[in-house]
Formats: structure tokens, sequence, C-alpha cells
């Protein structure tokens, strides 16, 4: 009934209604992972066909602009820090007392070894600014009922991807899944959310697998621990400074 | 019908008949032998040298990656060979040496400025052991396993305006994305005679590459040091049986294409040098056997004219030319031998500009020379045909003779 009614709604406004409605779920289900803030323990496991690494990591974000990681295990790698100021990335490391800007032609790298990339730390938050959303039908990921948002980027947009297709559950506004296409319209990356559960203070899924589909057995799970939604932060907690000093 | 040995008695006094005549030509092809003996005694010896002193030095003769490692060097595609495997690699009796690596690249930096370099994690006893790589650490130590610094070369240290006991901070990174970042003190500076090695090498023992680099038990190369070179594509397809799939051996000439190539050039200019050799010496022995025979015409004439056969002349002629030429070949032979071992043993230093390209290739800088058995025996063999060849000379001039005419000379 529910969907007669909005599909109805959308061909009687199939500009302006419709796109409002997309626009708006896309921001609520950004909204739902990220909050005003959210400060967070969780763990990185990144697999590769014989080999994988278990990274354990503090992160704090406060909006779209800022987010710092800590990494707590491996011994090797504890202590390393990465800063997301704006658009810049930089990168603390311990063991040679430095702090390292991430320059633009590194973006594209892999972010720890893992199938994330420096670029998604960064500009992941763009995701409903910089594109048009539409919505393509409904559909059922994990038994729960789902837009099927089909995202384009806007044409002066600079952003890597081709087209996203993503599925928000319409209980909850959760981003279940999405299909990340590159420029010649082919299936690159997926990334799926699982585990839906308190963690902290909020019900989200804590579970986040991203399998690139170009590269056979490889994949990036990251699990969240806790995570805490919009807990007072201040901006000058992201500087260069602290970069040293958290824990 | 007389024997064979007719021609023979007859030959070999006709050689004696005239010492001078016969000596002249002996002498003609004798040096034939030496000089054409010499010039592929030198160049197969600086092959010999280049091959040798790339292989020696660097990749060794055959060496285990993962398969598909050697495309793209990435430290992504490290093995891990198990102790088995590698024991009885190391059991084949023509292997004297297996030098484990773990090599990626890296940028290092002393205050404000950054090379990039390679970077191998080595056996240090195992490379010293192949390429006595002790004996060129210029200052400094040489690494143990336990090093927990490393050796870096001299070019990079100059670059750098580093010495020992400085610490470099080394960054990129290591086993799959993770992060190397690391201060390490020098312990040593090596100087390579490859240019190309000297400009930016850095060495540190294979425990603290593993550790650095986050790849505990993994290598991304086995390089492997034979007793007798000969035997290489022997022991190839032996651990290529040997190990499970998965693996790519490979030997310097799938290593380094370039090498091959660079030798193959060599060699197209040195074969038009030794044709024009050839055709020299060639000449040289015609001249002296076309002088033999126009000598001889009357004799000939006088031959013929009493009921000689042209056909057993020509025989009785052609034993004589290959008495000669065995004769001269084998003197060819003893003489060339002593000369071309006392080069091998004292080789002729080269210096000035020759010297500083022979540098660049890897080779020392001096006149080294090939004792393999072969340049001698196919240096000998091509002269002898040479002087056999020649021998159509007095058979045409024998053929057309007139002994009317002939016997008025």
């Amino acid at each position: 009934m529910k969907t007669t009614l909005s599909l109805f709604f959308l061909m009687m406004f199939p500009l302006l209604s419709g796109a409002q409605t997309v626009t708006e779920i896309v921001k609520k289900a950004d909204q739902v992972v990220r909050g005003k803030s959210n400060r967070a323990e969780m763990t990185m496991k990144i697999v590769k066909p014989d080999w994988t690494r278990e990274f354990s990591m503090k992160t704090w974000a406060l909006g779209e602009d800022y987010a710092l990681i800590y990494l707590t295990a491996p011994v090797r790698d504890k202590g390393t820090v990465t800063l997301k100021r704006k658009s810049e990335v930089w990168n603390f490391l311990p063991t040679i007392n430095k702090e390292i800007k991430i320059p633009s032609s590194m973006m594209m790298q892999s972010w720890m070894g893992s199938d994330f990339t420096n670029d998604d730390l960064v500009k992941e938050s763009s995701f409903v600014e910089d594109y048009d959303h539409e919505i393509t039908g409904d559909s059922t990921v994990d038994g729960r009922i789902c837009w099927k948002v089909s995202s384009v980027p806007k044409p002066d947009a600079a952003v890597v991807w081709g087209k996203i297709i993503s599925f928000i559950s319409k209980e909850g506004y959760f981003q279940l899944l999405a299909v990340f296409y590159d420029e010649d319209g082919i299936a690159v990356r997926t990334m799926k959310s699982t585990q839906i559960k308190n963690a902290g203070n909020r019900v989200i899924p804590t579970v986040m697998e991203i399998v690139p589909l170009d590269k056979p057995g490889n994949k990036t799970i990251m699990t969240y621990q806790s995570i805490f939604f919009d807990e007072p932060i201040k901006p000058d907690f992201f500087s260069q400074q602290n970069m040293k000093k958290v824990k | 019908m007389p024997d064979f040995g007719f021609y023979l008695t007859l030959a070999w006094r006709n050689c004696w008949r005239n010492k001078k005549r016969t000596l002249i030509a002996v002498s003609s092809i004798l040096f034939a032998v030496v000089l054409s003996t010499f010039t592929t005694s030198v160049q197969e010896g600086q092959h010999a040298q280049m091959i040798q002193g790339t292989v020696k030095q660097i990749s060794g003769y055959i060496q285990v990656h993962k398969t598909g490692y050697w495309e793209n060097k990435s430290i992504d595609d490290a093995m891990v060979l198990s102790e088995a495997d590698r024991i009885s690699i190391q059991n084949s009796p023509e292997v004297k040496t297996l030098l484990p690596r773990l090599e990626t690249g890296v940028l290092v930096s002393k205050d404000t400025l950054t090379k990039v370099s390679p970077l191998i994690g080595i056996d240090p006893e195992a490379e010293n052991n192949m390429s006595g790589l002790a004996k060129r650490v210029i200052a400094g130590k040489f690494l143990t396993d336990s090093s927990e610094g490393m050796l870096i070369a001299e070019g990079l240290a100059k670059r750098l305006g580093v010495t020992v006991g400085d610490t470099l901070i080394l960054f990129g990174s290591g086993f799959h994305g993770s992060t190397v970042a690391a201060e390490i003190p020098i312990e040593g500076i090596v100087k390579y005679p490859l240019k190309q090695l000297n400009q930016a090498m850095i060495l540190l023992s294979l425990n603290r590459a593993e550790t650095l680099l986050d790849c505990e038990g993994y290598l991304t190369s086995l390089a492997i040091d034979l007793a007798k070179p000969a035997s290489m594509d022997e022991v190839k397809t032996q651990i290529d049986t040997l190990l499970n799939s998965g693996f790519e051996v490979m030997t310097w000439k799938d290593l380094m294409p370039e090498l091959v190539q660079a030798i193959a050039a060599d060699d197209a200019g040195s074969y038009l040098m030794t044709s024009i050799l050839y055709l020299v010496v060639g000449f040289g022995i015609f001249g002296t056997i076309m002088m033999m025979t126009q000598e001889r015409i009357r004799e000939f004439g006088i031959l013929v004219a009493i009921g000689m056969k042209k056909a057993k002349l020509s025989i009785v002629v052609l034993t004589e030319i290959i008495f000669i030429s065995l004769t001269g070949t084998l003197a060819g032979f003893l003489v060339s031998v002593p000369i071309m071992v006392w080069m091998y043993l004292f080789p002729i230093p080269v210096s000035g500009d020759m010297g500083e390209a022979m540098l660049n290739y890897g080779i020392e800088p001096f006149l080294f020379v090939s004792l393999a058995p072969f340049v001698f025996y196919s240096q000998a063999l091509i002269i002898l045909v040479f002087g056999i060849l020649a021998a159509g000379y007095p058979f045409n001039v024998i053929r057309k003779l007139k002994p009317v005419e002939a016997m008025r000379r």
C-alpha cells in the first residue's frame, strides 16, 4: 500500500517531490551512522587469498569535516594516527615521530593495506552532496524492505565512481548494501552492512564488509565493538598536535 | 696401382725437399691460428666476465620466486619456501650457496633530503660467500644475522651526505600495504663496482627486513649460486620438478634479458671483426700456397710430361697441404695455449675511458681471456679448413697444366 502510494506520488511530481524524498532518504541514512559526532572502537580485518591482518582502532568523528583514527593493535602499528581535516589527510607515525601529509597523488592508494582508499576516508561524506539520487524501485536485502537508490555523480563533482547503487532499509534508514560502479559501468566494489544492534547508544549495522570485485579472495571487514553518538567534542580535538597525544 | 703410402712418401719428401718453403707455409698457418685464437679468447673472456660480474654480484645463476613475482616485483608476491624444499635444493650437488632475499623499494630520507632506493634483506654470510660483499665495505662493518642497522651504497651515502653511525628514516609500504616507517642506523657503507647498484642500495639482515616489512617467514626470491655454471639448465630443470606449482624458476638469462642482448649485440660486432680477421689470414694462407704452386709449375710440367697422372699429382699436393696445415695448426695451438694461460693468470689492466666504461658494465677493468677449450679447437679447426680450401688453387693449376708451356718457364 505504502509503495503504491509513493509510486503514485512519484508519478504525480516526478521532479520536485521525488528528488526531494530521495535526497532526504540518503541524507537520513548518512546521518544514522554518522550522527553529529561519534566515538567508536572497532576492528578492521583485511583478508587476502592467503593472508589476513587485523587492526584494532579507536575513532572519533565530528560532522563531515573531522575524523581521527588511532590504531591500538597490532603492536608494530600501535600509535599510528590518521587525521582528516576538511579535505586533508595526515598520518602520524610514532616509529619515526613524524607527521606526513598524504598528497593528492596518493589518495587512491590503499589505507593501511585495506580495500579502503585514502580517498574513501576523505570523500565519503560527499556522497549526499556530490551525487544525483533516484529511487529505482524496492528490493529486499537480508529480509528487510529497502529502497533501491541509484546515484550518479553530478557533472562537476570530483568523484571516482561512475554510479553507486545502494539499498536503504525503509525501517531505520540503514544502507544495507552498496554497489560501486566505475566509469565504464562495471561493478567494482560492494559494501555490505550487517549485524544490526545497539553497540552504544544507537541501533545501527555494526559489521561492514567491503569486497573488491576485481580482486577475488580479497575483502575488508570492519566491526564496531562500541559506538557512541552525539557526545560533545570540539573541532580542535582534530589537530596535528593532538595526533601525538591521543590514546 | 700404388697404395696410399706412395702419396704419403712423395708428399713427405716434397715437404722436406724445400724446407724454407714449407716453413713459410707452416708459419702463415701458425700466425693465423694464434691471431684468431687470441681474438676469440679475449671476446669470450670479456663476455664471461660480464656475466660473472652481474650474476655473481646480484642475481645469482638461478632464482626461485612465487609465480608472477618477477613481472611486477611486488612484495605482495612474496613466497613461503618450506624448510624441506630449501634443504632439497641445497642438497643438489651442483648448488653452492642459497641466498634468501626479501626485497622492496623504500623512500629513504635524512632531514629534508629524500631518495628512492631498493632495500634488500639478506643472509649476510651467504651473500659474502657469492659476491665477496664484505670486502666491498669501505667504512663501518659488515652485517651479521642479528644486525639491527643497515649497509648503504656509497653513492647513496654521498647523495644524502651521511656516514657510518648516522640514522636514516625509511618510509614506504611493506607486505600487503603495511606501513613501513623506521629510523635505522647505518652500520656500514659498501662500494659496488656497478654504478647502478652504487647509486642506491640498502641492505639489512633478513631478520630485520622481515620485521620492518611485516612479513616474517616470507621471501621475495631465493637466489642460487652454482659450483659449475655449465650445469645451470640442468639444475633449473631439477628444481622445477622438485618444487610444487606456484613457483617460478628462472636462470640469469631469463632474469636479465638485457644482458643477453648486450652480449648478442657485442657478438654481432665481433663477428664482423673476426670475419675481417679470417679474410686477412685466409688470404695470407692462400697467398703462400699460390706462391708455392707458381714456383713449382715447371716441376709439375716435367712430372706430367714423363707420365705422372694429373689426378695423382693433385693428391700428392693435397697431402702436402694437409701436412703443412696440420703442422701449422698444431704449432699454433702450442704457441697460443701458453700465451693465453699467461694472460689468464696475469690479465692486462685497462685504464682510461675504456676502463671506466667497463666499470659501468660491472666488469673489473682488466683484459680477461677465456681458456674454454672450444676457443682453441674451434679456431684451430677453422684455420685448418682454410688451409685445405686453399688447395683448390693448385688443383686448378694442375688441371689446366700444359706440360710443354709449363716446362718452358
